[in-house]
This record gives C-alpha cells, sequence and structure tokens, in this order.
C-alpha cells in the first residue's frame, strides 16, 4: 500500500504541478496580434496624421484668417475624429491607466467652457502643460465651432515675431513657441491657444501610439503575450474578454452618455451641453464612426482579422444578426442626423428607437456573443466553479 | 420482538459509529486542507482581491437573513485574512488545531458572507470542512513535528467523525453528480462543448478536446465519476484506483478552467475516505507514526453523545438542502432558485445583461424612464453575477428604490430589463418588465416574475 501511495504521491505532484499551461501560440493570440497590427497601430497613425494636418490647417488659419481657413480647419478637426472614434473600442490600458491616461488628454467631453475660457482668458494656456478639460477635441471643438469661432476668420494675421510650427509637431506640448496670448488681441491668444491645443493633441496622439507600439513601450505586447509573461492578463481569456467587453461597453457607453444624457429622462430635462461634439454638430457621426469601430474589430480590418473569424473557427458565427443589427442601428441613428439637438427637441422618437436597436446590439455583444465565447468564466475575478 | 431488533440495530450501529479508529488520518486531513488553506488566504490577498472584490465595491449583494454582516475598512479585513492565514497556519503546526480550526471557519464564512457574488460551492465546502474539524476531537496531544518526530501521544477517536466528513465529501460528488442529470449536460453536452471549444489550440491534445464527440463523452464521464467516486473511495479494493481517477479529473479541470483551489481542497479532502492510519504507511515516516498509534491502541475514545447528534444533523440537513430546487418550479439552472449550496458545480455557461427603469410620482408616461446602469456601481464580479441571479437583480432593485427614496422621491417603482443566454442559447428575457421589482418581498419563496426558461434550442 505504501507503495502506492508514493505513487499516488508523484501522481498528484505530477498531475498538478507540472502540468501548468505553456506559452502557446492560439488563434486568440493571433487575432490579438491583428487586432493591434491592423486596426490599433494603424488607427493610431491616423489619428497623429490627422491631427498633424489639423495643426497644419490651424496655423494657415492664424497666419491668414479667413472663412475658407477657418472651414479647412474646422474640416481638419472633423476628419481627425474618425480615426479617434473607431479606436474607442481599444481605448483602455494607456488611455485609461496611470500614470499616462492619455484618453481624457485626447478628448475631454462635454467641454467645458468655462475651463477653456478660463484658461483663455488668463493666458495662462501658454505657460504651463495643459490640463485635460482645457485641452484635447473638446476644447479645440469650442474654439473651432463655438459662439466665437467665427471671429478667427477675421482675426489680424499673427506677425512674423509669432512662430506657428504646429505642423511639424516635434517640439514637445508643454512648450509652444508660440506667445500670441501675451500678444494682445483676444482673437489672437484664441489663435494661439488653438495651436497650442493642437500641438498637444498630436504630442498626446503620439504618446498614446508609443505606449501601444510593440517596438516602444508596448502595451500591444501585453494584450499578445496574454498568459506567458503579460503583467496585465493572466491568460488569454481575460484579455480576449477586456476587448470583447470593451465592444459592449462602447455600445453601452453611446447609448446611456452619448444619446440618453442629452435626450433627459421622465424627470430630468433636455441637456443638450451633455452633448458629445455639440458645437461641431458631429455627435451623431461620433456615434456612427464608434459603431463602425465596434464592425471592424468583429469583422476584421479589410487584411485583418476578426471576431468573427474566431468564432467561425469554433463553429460559432453570429455574423448575420450583427450585420443586420448594426444596419438597424444605423439607419436609426441616421433617421436622428446631426444635429442631435433637433432630433432631442423636435423628433425624440427617433432617438427612441435608436436607443431600441442600440439596446439590441449591446445584448447580441454582452449576452449572446460572451457566452458564446465562454468569457464569462474569466469575468469572475475571482476563482470559478 | 421486532422493537427489539430495532434496538439491538441502533445500539450495534451506535457502537461502530463511536469504536476507536486511529487519528492520523484526520490529522493529515487537517495539515494538508491547512497548507491548501494559507495558500489560498495568502493567493487571495496577494492577487488584490481584498481591495478590488470586498473593499473597493460601494454597493455589497448580502444573503437572505444576514443583511446585518458588515464590510469591513479594508484594513481590517487585510487583518481577517491576516489572521485566517494564521489559523490555518495553526491547524498545519498542530498548534491547537479544533481552536484554528473554529476560528479560521468564523473569519472565512465571515469574508464570505460579506458579498453574495463571492459565492463559491468550494469555499462554502472549506467553511463546512474547517467547522465540522473545529467540532471533532484532535486525538493528537504534541505538534505535527511531535508527530512525525515520534513524540507526541494519540488518541483514538470515534469512528464518526471519519464518517460525518465522508458523508460530506460524498455528497458534494454525488449531488454534483445528479446536477448533471439533465438534457445541457447529456444530450446537448453544455457547457463543455462552449468551454471546450475555447483550447482548440492546446498542445497535443487541443483538437481532440475541441471535437463534439469529446465534449460528449467528457459530460457523460464526467457525470458517472460524480456518482460513483465515493462509493469506490469508500471501498477498499477499489479505493486506489478511484483516487487515481480522481487526481486525473481534477487535474484536468485545474489545468482547463480558472478553478484555483477547488481542485486542491478536494484531492485533499478526498483523503478522508483512505484508511485512517494511512499516514503511518507513507515511506519514511511509517516506522515512527506507527508506533505511535500501536502505544495508544488499547485506549478507548471519548464519546460525546451531544456532538454526535449535532453530527448526525448536519448530516440530515445536508442530505436535504441540496434537495431544496425540488420545491422550485422551473429550471434551477435559469432560475437559480436552490443553486446555491447544492453542489451544482461548473454546471451552466450563463451571461446576462441588466439594466434598471425607474418611475416616479413625477414620471411623465410618454418620455424616457430614468436608466439605472448598474455597471457604474458594481465591480465587474458583481455585475457578472447579479445579471443571471434574479435574487440579486431584486436585491440591486430595492436598494435603487431606498436611494431614490432618500432623495426625496415618492412612488418609485423599479423595472429590471433583464436578460441572460443559458447554455449557448440566444439570449431571453430573465425577469418580467413589467413588474416593479421594488414592491416583491425578498423571502425564499418561488419568485413567479421570473419569466420562465426558454425552450427554444439553437
Amino acid at each position: 500500500m505504501s507503495s502506492r501511495l508514493l505513487g499516488l504521491t508523484c501522481a498528484t505532484v505530477l498531475l498538478l504541478g507540472a502540468c501548468a499551461p505553456s506559452p502557446l501560440d492560439d488563434q486568440r493570440r493571433e487575432l490579438l496580434q491583428s487586432w493591434g497590427s491592423d486596426l490599433i497601430l494603424p488607427e493610431l497613425s491616423r489619428l497623429i496624421d490627422k491631427s498633424e494636418q489639423l495643426g497644419g490647417s490651424v496655423s494657415a488659419l492664424c497666419l491668414e484668417p479667413s472663412t475658407m481657413n477657418l472651414g479647412q480647419a474646422r474640416e481638419a478637426w472633423a476628419s481627425a475624429r474618425k480615426p479617434w472614434e473607431r479606436f474607442f473600442v481599444f481605448d483602455f490600458g494607456p488611455a485609461l491607466d496611470e500614470p499616462l491616461r492619455l484618453g481624457p488628454q485626447i478628448d475631454f467631453w462635454p467641454v467645458r467652457t468655462e475651463a477653456v475660457d478660463k484658461a483663455l482668458n488668463s493666458g495662462s494656456y501658454a505657460t504651463y502643460e495643459l490640463l485635460g478639460p482645457e485641452k484635447g477635441f473638446g476644447a479645440i471643438e469650442y474654439l473651432l465651432f463655438g459662439p466665437a469661432s467665427n471671429e478667427l476668420a477675421d482675426v489680424a494675421p499673427i506677425t512674423a515675431s509669432v512662430k506657428l510650427d504646429a505642423g511639424t509637431s516635434s517640439r514637445d506640448a508643454g512648450a509652444s513657441s508660440l506667445d500670441a496670448g501675451s500678444s494682445g488681441p483676444e482673437e489672437q491668444a484664441r489663435c494661439a491657444y488653438l495651436a497650442r491645443m493642437t500641438d498637444a493633441l498630436t504630442a498626446d496622439a503620439r504618446r498614446l501610439r508609443r505606449a501601444w507600439d510593440p517596438k516602444a513601450d508596448g502595451y500591444l505586447t501585453q494584450l499578445t503575450s496574454a498568459g506567458i509573461g503579460s503583467t496585465e492578463f493572466d491568460t488569454l481569456p481575460m484579455a480576449l474578454g477586456r476587448i470583447v467587453n470593451r465592444m459592449g461597453f462602447v455600445v453601452q457607453h453611446v447609448r446611456a452618455d452619448k444619446l440618453a444624457t442629452p435626450f433627459g429622462t421622465d424627470v430630468t430635462d433636455v441637456e443638450l451641453d451633455k452633448q458629445e461634439s455639440r458645437f461641431s454638430q458631429r455627435a451623431v457621426l461620433d456615434i456612427l464612426d464608434n459603431l463602425e469601430g465596434v464592425e471592424l474589430t468583429y469583422f476584421g480590418a479589410k487584411t485583418g482579422a476578426g471576431l468573427e473569424d474566431y468564432l467561425q473557427l469554433h463553429g460559432r458565427s453570429f455574423a448575420t444578426q450583427m450585420h443586420d443589427r448594426l444596419a438597424a442601428a444605423r439607419r436609426a441613428l441616421e433617421r436622428v442626423g446631426d444635429p442631435l439637438d433637433d432630433a432631442i427637441l423636435h423628433h425624440r422618437e427617433h432617438v427612441k428607437s435608436a436607443l431600441d436597436r442600440l439596446d439590441e446590439l449591446q445584448r447580441l455583444i454582452q449576452v449572446d456573443i460572451l457566452g458564446a465565447l465562454s468569457l464569462s468564466l474569466t469575468f469572475a475575478d475571482n476563482d470559478g466553479d | 420482538m421486532q422493537g427489539s431488533s430495532d434496538v439491538q440495530r441502533r445500539t450495534s450501529l451506535r457502537t461502530l459509529a463511536e469504536r476507536g479508529l486511529s487519528p492520523l488520518g484526520l490529522a493529515a486531513l487537517r495539515v494538508l486542507l491547512g497548507l491548501v488553506l494559507c495558500a489560498a488566504m495568502a493567493r487571495f490577498v496577494l492577487k488584490g482581491w481584498v481591495h478590488d472584490l470586498i473593499a473597493a465595491p460601494g454597493y455589497h449583494f448580502h444573503y437572505w437573513g444576514f443583511a446585518w454582516v458588515p464590510a469591513l475598512p479594508e484594513p481590517e479585513l487585510l487583518a481577517v485574512y491576516g489572521l485566517a492565514f494564521a489559523c490555518a497556519l495553526g491547524m498545519v503546526l498542530g498548534w491547537r488545531t479544533r481552536v484554528c480550526s473554529a476560528v479560521f471557519c468564523l473569519l472565512f464564512t465571515y469574508c464570505e458572507l460579506i458579498d453574495v457574488s463571492l459565492y463559491l460551492n468550494h469555499y462554502y465546502l472549506v467553511s463546512l470542512l474547517t467547522g465540522i474539524l473545529a467540532l471533532l476531537p484532535s486525538g493528537v496531544t504534541g505538534s505535527t513535528w511531535a508527530v512525525l518526530g515520534g513524540k507526541a501521544e494519540l488518541q483514538p477517536v470515534v469512528a464518526y467523525s471519519y464518517w460525518i466528513l465522508r458523508l460530506q465529501m460524498a455528497l458534494v460528488y454525488f449531488y454534483a453528480g445528479v446536477a448533471k442529470l439533465e438534457g445541457d449536460w447529456l444530450f446537448r453536452a453544455e457547457p463543455l462543448t462552449t468551454w471546450l471549444a475555447t483550447f482548440a489550440d492546446f498542445p497535443v491534445i487541443g483538437g481532440v478536446l475541441a471535437q463534439r464527440e469529446t465534449a460528449y463523452v467528457m459530460s457523460w464521464a464526467g457525470a458517472v465519476f460524480d456518482l460513483a467516486v465515493a462509493l469506490l473511495l469508500g471501498w477498499r479494493r477499489t479505493r486506489p484506483y478511484a483516487y487515481c481517477v480522481l487526481l486525473g479529473f481534477h487535474a484536468l479541470i485545474w489545468l482547463l478552467f480558472p478553478v484555483g483551489i477547488f481542485s486542491w481542497v478536494m484531492v485533499v479532502a478526498a483523503t478522508i475516505f483512505f484508511d485512517p492510519t494511512w499516514p503511518a504507511r507513507l515511506p519514511g515516516l511509517g516506522k515512527r507514526l506507527a508506533t505511535l498509534s500501536f502505544s495508544t491502541r488499547s485506549q478507548t475514545p471519548q464519546t460525546r453523545p451531544g456532538l454526535f447528534w449535532l453530527l448526525v444533523a448536519h448530516g440530515v440537513l445536508q442530505v436535504l438542502v441540496p434537495l431544496r430546487f425540488c420545491l422550485y418550479p422551473g429550471s434551477v439552472n435559469w432560475t437559480n432558485e436552490g443553486f446555491r449550496f447544492a453542489w451544482r458545480v461548473m454546471l451552466v455557461e450563463k451571461t446576462g445583461q441588466v439594466e434598471f427603469r425607474v418611475q416616479t410620482e413625477q414620471s411623465r408616461a410618454d418620455d424616457l424612464d430614468q436608466r439605472v446602469y448598474p455597471q457604474r456601481e458594481l465591480s465587474r464580479l458583481q455585475y457578472a453575477q447579479m445579471s443571471i441571479q434574479p435574487d440579486l437583480i431584486l436585491e440591486y432593485a430595492k436598494s435603487i428604490k431606498r436611494r431614490y427614496e432618500s432623495q426625496g422621491q415618492k412612488g418609485v417603482r423599479v423595472y429590471a430589463d433583464a436578460w441572460a443566454s443559458l447554455n449557448g442559447r440566444p439570449a431571453a428575457r430573465l425577469i418580467d418588465p413589467t413588474i416593479d421589482l421594488a414592491a416583491q418581498p425578498m423571502t425564499l419563496l418561488p419568485k413567479p416574475w421570473i419569466i420562465p426558461f426558454p425552450t427554444a434550442s439553437l
């Protein structure tokens, strides 16, 4: 019997001790890799390009104020929104976690107009690193599209003593070479502040890409090395679950924060100032870009893999449901259309319908797809039985 | 004559139950379980779960009748876990083992009672095992080192000390097996099909694991194993083979699924089925331990009638409690009524989504209801658990009502938009959205507002 017991003990040690998961490649890792190389990094590169173009447009506007240049700056701003909103599925890690926490630096909304006005009026924007509410897409939008924005087209050109090199954007965000804030006219200060912010936007976009880049700070490596050395994700299902959960969260965020909040409820009034991109009247387009990000994550970018590919490999597919629900949500949102104010005030049934369609899309992701992927086991941040 | 025969049978059963057995098997269980629990306590703290799962959430779900259990602040919680670790260490070292088991049981159970969303079957089992060990005579005078050195004094322990623990373990396996005797497990091989599909890339056996046939084989084998293993462990001839299978079974579960200490607890606790002298047969220890047990063989164990009947009552309760799901209508895996404390282990793949709509006296009928998004307040674990468990949804709905009322709102009604998917089925409504949950009583009675299990298949 003692030899049997010895055998049993050895078997226990061998089975329980030596069978720990080994570093393996599998389709989940390939999918994470594909999301990184085909979606995350390209979208961030596009964001950098577009924010540089925005910086160039703002420089042009400030050097040669005109309605046309103001229009081009506005277009450049709207153009930079697209990659950012599509990236939103991946707005975690360096975008959310300290110390970088770049998400609110790049896009703090709803914009705090009083913080922007205060920084502008005090001239403080020129002397220290801007805080989240004082910069980013929202603050830039407020200056480019806000109540006083048309004055930008009428401002006197900034003199040669003020160098505008926002487009090159190689300098640090905290060291703008613009000093128009002290040059006198309020409009020139506004222009200088804008240039300062577009610099900061480009710098923050660069920092975010660098944070993800496997060749630099490498947060992407945290995802793709899940379970085999990642300090962030103990297992592959955790990494995959993070992204699938984010897909669901994006839809919920759109419903709850981007639509329902400004819409108001049965006891709260309409809150138009709680909209995203309200000065540019791009709120619905932002949402459509968010949904495009979800779609790309699910179906894959042109050359990359998507979640559907992984599901199909395991005998499951939600392609039809996903396609139908995305299409229904888009149709409903297009009926809402921009400006969102108009629908909220005059076509509330359209907004309600969009909320319902988005609810169905969220349910598909958070209940059906998460269940099919068996990711709930890993969501319990605890041992499960 | 019949009466006298019954009395004789009862007497002989009682005599059998109170006969003396070596305490070494019990002592080994204490030591091994203590080791696992030391690791479990350290792991819980080191993973940051004290903060993330207990201290950080601003809201806690309560067990029925235990809403009074407070969540201590984080420093005190860490002290609780530290003390529990020390008690588990005491069990290992053989220092005041019954006191250590009792204090560990109280501390661990307290931590579990703080929040229902933390419920795990094996945590419940740990509370039961340590509670029982606190009641049972130790039979050992001296530390574990003294025992290993052949210097401790042993007292025989009553046989029912082993019986109650064996019954406890047998019930865990048996009811886990009974729970598997249902359509999804046997005839759809779910949730194993879904779970195993994620292991397609596993080395060597990945391809096999992902096959549907494998899921069927493992489902049926798992059910047979759960139903039969206690019997096979109880019979001397089959015991070694059964324990080998048990090792393989739990190793596989531990390897494939994030079950934490579950496998270790079961592997250790199953040693209670061994002959009580089994530690004396370990190589290297055998002679010394055998001498110890031999020197005390003539002594008779202390019997305590009160303890005997207490353990009988516990055994009866443990037989009945897992069966309470029969008192509720509908599928227990869907309604969760009677799901906990019933050893329904690794049985469902269930995901859910729940939001609450709130109406008050001020509500306008033609506009959007106020919505409460529980993810904003709850931890991921809490939300995931609540979204699939109707009683937690009810409790949260009531907390929403209290919150609104504390803000001066009147006539508060709370409705749930709750959807769930069970074992790969399409999402279906879990809760009747027209029912004001805030007005529903919190009882153990059936909940008529749970929408019946959808019959639609994939």
